[in-house]
């Protein structure tokens, strides 16, 4: 379904991703784990094909995301917090518009828009400016929007981040709902209960490097832990300490 | 193109909905510009007064449907003492006849301004002419009397031309200046400003071609920042008559007193072309910027490009070769200049239009290659 393999991302003299593979099935959710700076965002971001790879390919359906940007547009949703809507527009406005980037026709946009507002009680407020709207609701709108097209894949960084629990709870619901109707979706998230409430199955990077690959009982296992949390701090030291050790001596090496 | 036309509505909703956006590149500078328009012409008067005595001695062109022709009249050219002797030996100029004849009315000695500044034409006449025929009149023993002749200068150009030649010099450079901080405030919020909110990403993330994205958005942009300078230019050429209706005065007489009809229509159009090099320019930079802030630093090299091309072409003497119309920025200050001055011709004008809609696809094509997802995220 999604498939990513040894993919380099390189900024400047910065490597953000360090020959990274996945392998991302269909109708699963799969959970990007790891610190903050591991490059979970700019995994996302080139699978979203806003980031091309320095090295590497990226599959998404079979189309290569290099190639065939443009389609798989057509078939992804990526939202983000970074990513956000015009403040000055209605929920309407905003539906009305990327709806015709999308190239959806005007039924489509309606009966889309009706059944998301709906779900995420955005219609009472649908013809209000997104600006004057609470952080939960900026985040259901945003959500909605992304949504419209009706996407096969959903990439979500940080989901519920800045969420209170109901709106947590009803993004999470909405997230399952989607699975279910055979949708893939990839997470990114540093929050383990998020995963373990909502992942099939969990890769985890540290430095820009994939360092685990399962299910989470997989990945409990194989690390001799008692739960994710313990899996994930366990692989963190191991493999952030070694990174650690590269970087010192590498400079030793430059110093003599 | 339905892509295309949905960013266009966009922008303009965009501008419409935000009364800070609407304030600042409608309302504010048209009170500006009113303002210091109004102090121009003003000023103007005063040294449009002022020539007819400050303004050296001139030659030719005497009008004598408005001027007391009565007397003599001393065409004179620019020269040496040699070539004022011949000058006066070929139109067999008796001076002694003249002064006498008009020792107690006075010389009247016409000049044109518009016809360019001879500041040593006035030393001339009184070196070469004058005095010697003052000091021929003294050792002839006639000097009694020669002190008071009276020399007259007399300023025969028109009025509505010197405001005109005036004008030339000042409105290309001043609605440049207009246009390209509208374009610069709406594009560089349309391209840098939604890259720094993080709109942009959201648009890109659509299946639309790069080509559509940019072409939709400057489009829209130059729409809203031209409309904007129209309206400008409207209330400039309207605001002579409203100041007519309602004081009585015509306070900004200068602008109606200069443009027809058709020279505002040739102005639009031009206009239509340089925004659209404007637009161009800073999407350009938009492309390298983060921030608002950056892209407008980078597009004032716009701004500097501007600034020197209007002087350059104030100081254009005498008409400009073809090749000149070429030069884009440029060729629309010197076009403008000749538009106001009713000097412009066709094959001046479409060499400009050419050149500024070559330079538009040159950095459309510029900022298409250099914009990608990445550019659209900080």
């Amino acid at each position: 379904m999604i498939r990513i393999e040894n993919v380099t991302k390189k900024f400047k003299d910065k490597e953000a991703v360090k020959n990274l593979s996945f392998h991302i099935r269909q109708g699963e959710i799969f959970a990007l784990l790891g610190p903050n700076g591991a490059g979970k965002t700019t995994t996302m971001r080139m699978l979203s094909t806003l980031l091309k790879a320095t090295s590497g390919d990226i599959f998404i359906h079979g189309l290569d995301v290099k190639k065939d940007a443009t389609e798989i547009k057509k078939n992804i949703a990526f939202l983000t917090t970074e990513i956000r809507l015009d403040g000055q527009f209605t929920p309407n406005e905003l539906a009305d518009f990327y709806g015709n980037l999308y190239g959806m026709d005007k039924e489509a946009i309606r009966t889309n828009k009706e059944r998301l507002f709906t779900y995420f009680d955005i219609t009472p407020i649908a013809d209000k400016r997104y600006e004057t709207f609470s952080t939960g609701m900026k985040q259901k709108t945003s959500i909605a929007i992304c949504l419209l097209h009706d996407p096969k894949i959903i990439i979500f960084d940080e989901p519920t981040n800045g969420l209170d629990v109901l709106t947590q709870k009803q993004v999470e619901d909405f997230l399952l709902m989607e699975k279910e109707k055979g949708k893939t979706l990839v997470i990114s998230t540093h929050i383990l209960e998020v995963v373990e409430a909502l992942a099939d199955r969990v890769g985890i990077i540290i430095d820009g490097k994939n360092v685990a690959e399962g299910t989470i009982e997989e990945v409990i296992a194989a690390n001799e832990a008692k739960d994710l949390r313990e899996a994930f701090i366990s692989l963190y030291e191991r493999n952030h300490e070694m990174e650690a050790s590269i970087v010192k001596e590498s400079k030793k090496k430059k110093w003599w | 193109m339905k892509v295309v036309w949905t960013f266009v509505k966009h922008e303009i909703f965009k501008v419409i909905k935000n009364k800070k956006m609407l304030f600042s590149i409608f309302v504010m500078p048209i009170l500006l510009v009113a303002f210091s328009l109004g102090l121009t012409s003003m000023q103007l008067e005063r040294e449009a007064h002022a020539d007819t005595y400050r303004v050296c001695f001139f030659n030719a062109q005497i009008r004598e449907e408005s001027h007391d022709m009565s007397g003599v009249i001393l065409q004179l050219e620019n020269g040496s003492k040699e070539e004022y002797a011949a000058f006066l030996e070929d139109k067999q100029v008796n001076l002694d006849e003249i002064f006498v004849e008009f020792m107690e009315t006075g010389v009247n000695v016409y000049y044109n301004s518009l016809d360019g500044a001879v500041e040593s034409l006035l030393p001339n006449i009184e070196e070469y002419m004058i005095k010697p025929y003052m000091e021929a009149a003294y050792a002839a023993g006639q000097g009694a009397g020669v002190e008071h002749f009276a020399l007259e200068v007399v300023d025969t150009s028109d009025e509505m031309e010197r405001k005109n030649l005036s004008l030339s010099f000042m409105l290309p450079y001043l609605l440049q200046i207009i246009l390209f901080m509208n374009l610069v405030s709406v594009v560089g919020d349309t391209f840098a400003g939604e890259k720094e909110r993080g709109i942009l990403a959201k648009q890109v993330l659509t299946p639309i071609s790069t080509n559509q994205l940019i072409f939709g958005k400057l489009l829209g942009s130059t729409l809203v920042g031209v409309s904007s300078s129209v309206i400008y230019f409207v209330i400039l050429t309207l605001g002579d008559w409203i100041s007519l209706k309602a004081t009585g005065k015509a306070a900004m007489g200068i602008v109606r007193a200069a443009l027809g009809a058709g020279q505002i229509v040739v102005m639009l159009i031009g206009f239509a072309f340089l925004s659209l090099v404007f637009v161009a320019a800073i999407v350009l930079a938009s492309c390298f910027a983060k921030t608002v802030k950056e892209a407008t630093n980078l597009s004032m090299i716009v701004y500097y490009i501007v600034i020197v091309a209007a002087v350059a072409s104030a100081f254009q003497m005498g008409e400009a070769p073809i090749i000149s119309y070429a030069i884009p920025i440029y060729n629309f200050s010197l076009f403008m200049s000749n538009v106001l001055s009713g000097t412009a011709t066709l094959i001046n004008g479409l060499v400009t239009a050419a050149s500024l809609f070559v330079t538009f696809l040159i950095l459309v094509a510029a900022s298409v290659m250099n914009f990608s997802g990445e550019k659209a995220i900080n």
